[in-house]
């Protein structure tokens, strides 16, 4: 289905107004908000999908510390 | 947002052989709602207005309205899908095919043309109806239903092409027309009595601001972070990724060995002293007369009992490797830890990746085309597909893991498992008694050599000194040490075996530590996204709520009667939403106040959505006072630019005036919005089955 700009827009807001929270997380967030529309994909492929997703991101120390810092 | 953009609207509908639809195709043709977004489609009560409704419906989702369905059931008078003039008069063997096709237009032009259809084909004459789910109706009993599906888009050479793919058509319009929220764009003017009272619309209203604003795509990706993270840690927990453990194992089985080793050292230098002074002893036995001849004697016998007690240490060697080696050997050990290996390097190189479970190995091999979930392909002679099922073959045999890593009873439920067990069962007695009848023979022999012992201690030298009890005494010294040597030798082996098993298992392990280390990072990202996106939720849920409540506020304070009596609407953080005086208290609505709070609510809401989606109103002003209709239809008229706005109306709440008010048409048509007006009229068509009958028809007629 499609995402309303409203939720991207509020992710990057808040990105904007906290300068701990890694840029480059809110394009793995809006890869994850694409795949919405994969009404194809049972849960497991949607899995399968998202840790595809995160390849590109996991070796990315501000990403690593932000994460650590808010899975308390 | 301009509104220009995103503008989605339903060109022309076509429908054939549908409800009281004879024939066809009976087509609406509707303007591009930038222009005039307005259009009214008129019939009395029971005409077909509803059908209209519930066909675009199944159309775009191949199923019927839950609501409708019970209408149906309730209401004999309701058609099935199929036109039931053309449904009950088939002849055996003929068919008929009710058709529906929606032609969908964005800013650019053509989007798509759906269309969907039924066949209904009457086999065999059988007495009796029954219901049948695809037609939503009783037919006659032999009548057979097949429905089908197609859809046309533009490629990017802008061409029509045509899809049959229900994934590919089920995407598209749920992309446009989420099934979700058809309540908010095929909307049924009975739900408005949910507004008379709170307590029956505030589920409404909440699932309303959560669904239009597409809410749940958050509540997905939520749900697959947190399910992919779980994947992940069952993944790295069942490898026991962790070193830390298993690695003061190993130093502690480490230093067992080394303490084990000293001592045995120590035992055999202690032995070899005491030998020594036996040998003195015995040479001095030798030299007395009856010495010489027990001690010759004695040596016989224990020649006979080491090679028992030989034959023993063998036979032991040769249970330990039945049972631990070759059994666990055909239940398949080294077929798991193949198939361990295979699932590594398919991880390694990327062909599937870790957070995969086990049972969607199953997924994959009964894919087609052949491709990993995550939709990397697999060549037909790719040698990983023979891996795949080699790890199914192995892997996914629940029963034999089980049996492996119990314990408990191995070898018994291992005999009864395996399919050589009447061989290895004949192996295990045999060696089993062999053990045991070599043990009575050490038993006997023992005893013989206690015997001449009892000789030898009598033994004196010819200086009276008691050799012979002496040179006893420290043979059985030696006896035991030999023993304890021998006994903690075995020990010894099997310790350096298991130490060494624990040291390729840490190797192993240590090389995967920095594969590890990255699903570990994967588990943390997702978990603190997981966070993120519920916190995130509750704002942008309390953004949504106060938008709503202003854009409903707009349609109701124009539209309401009595205004004066209300000051605002408020929806609460629980979704209530109540009519306030200039006081802020509750003010209570009235049935048709109610039902302008919930079609101020109907329109308000899609102020929070992107996309500019048609709304279809079946039965909006019903119930409304007539100063309100009025009110309300200019309020919708006036705020809805560029929606496309059809209204299924009665021509009691179109055309007729009511006491001082003008009829909703004279308030609509002068504000210029209103671009078709249909009329839904009855036509009489002459039976082609039975002369001299009529079917009561319908068609539209533009006026």
């Amino acid at each position: 289905m499609t995402v309303n700009a409203r939720i991207p827009n509020n992710f990057k807001e808040y990105a904007e107004n906290n300068s701990d929270f890694p840029k480059k997380l809110l394009d793995l967030l809006n890869e994850f908000l694409k795949t919405s529309d994969r009404s194809d994909l049972d849960q497991d492929q949607m899995n399968a999908l998202y840790d595809q997703f995160l390849d590109k991101y996991v070796s990315d120390d501000e990403i690593l510390e932000w994460s650590k810092k808010n899975d308390e | 947002m301009s509104e220009q953009q995103n503008r989605i609207w339903i060109k022309k509908i076509e429908i054939t052989n549908c409800g009281r639809y004879y024939e066809g195709p009976h087509t609406l043709d509707f303007a591009d709602p930038i222009e005039k977004n307005i259009t009214i489609i008129m019939g009395d009560s029971g005409t077909g207005k509803s059908t209209i409704h519930d066909l675009i419906y199944w159309c775009m989702y191949g199923e019927f309205k839950p609501v409708r369905k019970t209408k149906t059931e309730e209401n004999e008078a309701d058609y099935g899908l199929l036109n039931t003039d053309k449904l009950e008069t088939l002849q055996i063997g003929e068919e008929v095919t009710g058709t529906i096709t929606l032609t969908i237009h964005n800013e650019n032009g053509e989007l798509y043309y759906l269309s969907r259809s039924l066949t209904a084909k009457y086999n065999k004459e059988l007495s009796g109806r029954i219901f049948h789910s695809q037609n939503n109706s009783d037919v006659r009993k032999g009548t057979e239903f097949y429905a089908e599906q197609q859809m046309m888009y533009r490629n990017e050479s802008g061409n029509r092409e045509p899809t049959e793919d229900k994934f590919i058509i089920k995407n598209r319009i749920a992309a446009i027309f989420p099934q979700q929220l058809s309540d908010f764009f095929l909307f049924d003017g009975e739900e408005l009595d949910k507004f008379e009272q709170t307590s029956t619309s505030t589920d409404y209203v909440k699932q309303g601001i959560e669904k239009i604003s597409g809410l749940n795509v958050l509540d997905e990706l939520k749900k697959t972070c947190m399910s992919t993270s779980e994947s992940l840690f069952d993944y790295v927990n069942g490898k026991s990724a962790s070193t830390s453990g298993l690695n003061t194992t190993y130093q502690k089985e480490k230093k067992e060995c080394v303490t084990l080793q000293d001592k045995i050292y120590a035992d055999k230098e202690t032995l070899e002293e005491k030998k020594k002074i036996l040998e003195q002893y015995i040479i001095r036995l030798v030299k007395v007369t009856d010495g010489r001849k027990f001690e010759k004697k004695l040596e016989e016998e224990k020649k006979i009992k080491r090679q028992l007690e030989k034959d023993v240490v063998k036979t032991r060697r040769d249970l330990h490797e039945l049972m631990f080696k070759n059994i666990p050997n055909l239940l398949g050990k080294e077929t798991f830890q193949n198939c361990e290996v295979i699932f590594g390097k398919l991880e390694d190189d990327d062909k599937i990746p870790p957070a995969i479970s086990r049972k969607a190995i199953d997924k994959i091999l009964t894919s087609s085309p052949l491709r990993c979930v995550c939709g990397r392909p697999f060549e037909k002679d790719d040698e990983w597909w023979d891996n795949l099922h080699t790890i199914k073959k192995g892997i996914i045999n629940e029963k034999a893991l089980n049996l492996l890593v119990d314990g408990a009873d191995l070898v018994g439920r291992m005999l009864t498992t395996v399919m050589d067990k009447k061989s290895i069962s004949n192996d295990l007695d045999e060696l089993t008694e062999s053990r045991y009848a070599k043990g009575k023979l050490i038993e006997s022999q023992s005893g013989k050599i206690l015997e001449i012992e009892k000789d030898v201690v009598t033994i004196e030298d010819d200086k009276g000194e008691d050799i012979g009890q002496k040179k006893t005494d420290l043979s059985e010294e030696i006896g035991i040490l030999e023993t304890n040597i021998r006994t903690n030798d075995y020990a010894l082996e099997k310790m350096i075996t298991k130490r060494d098993r624990t040291s390729s298992e840490l190797k192993k392990k240590t090389q995967k530590a920095n594969e590890y280390a990255i699903q570990n990072h994967k588990i943390d990202i997702l978990n603190a996204i997981t966070e993120f996106v519920a916190e995130r939720r509750k704002v942008i849920v309390e953004n949504l709520r106060e938008e709503t409540e202003v854009s409903t506020n707009k349609y109701f304070k124009k539209s309401v009667a009595q205004a004066k009596s209300f000051d605002k609407l408020l929806i609460s953080p629980k979704f209530e939403i109540t009519a306030r005086d200039e006081r802020g208290l509750i003010a209570g609505v009235s049935k048709g106040q109610g039902h302008v709070l919930g079609l101020s609510y109907v329109a308000g809401v899609r102020d929070i959505s992107d996309v500019k989606t048609s709304l279809i109103i079946d039965s909006p002003l019903h119930n409304i006072s007539s100063k309100s209709r009025n009110k309300m239809a200019q309020a919708l008229a006036e705020n809805l630019p560029g929606v496309q706005l059809i209204l299924l109306v009665t021509d009691t709440e179109y055309t007729q005036s009511i006491g001082t008010a003008d009829a909703v048409q004279n308030i609509m048509k002068p504000l210029g919005n209103v671009s078709k007006e249909y009329q839904i009229t009855e036509k009489e068509i002459d039976d082609p089955n039975e002369p001299g009958k009529k079917i009561h028809a319908r068609e539209f007629v533009e006026l």
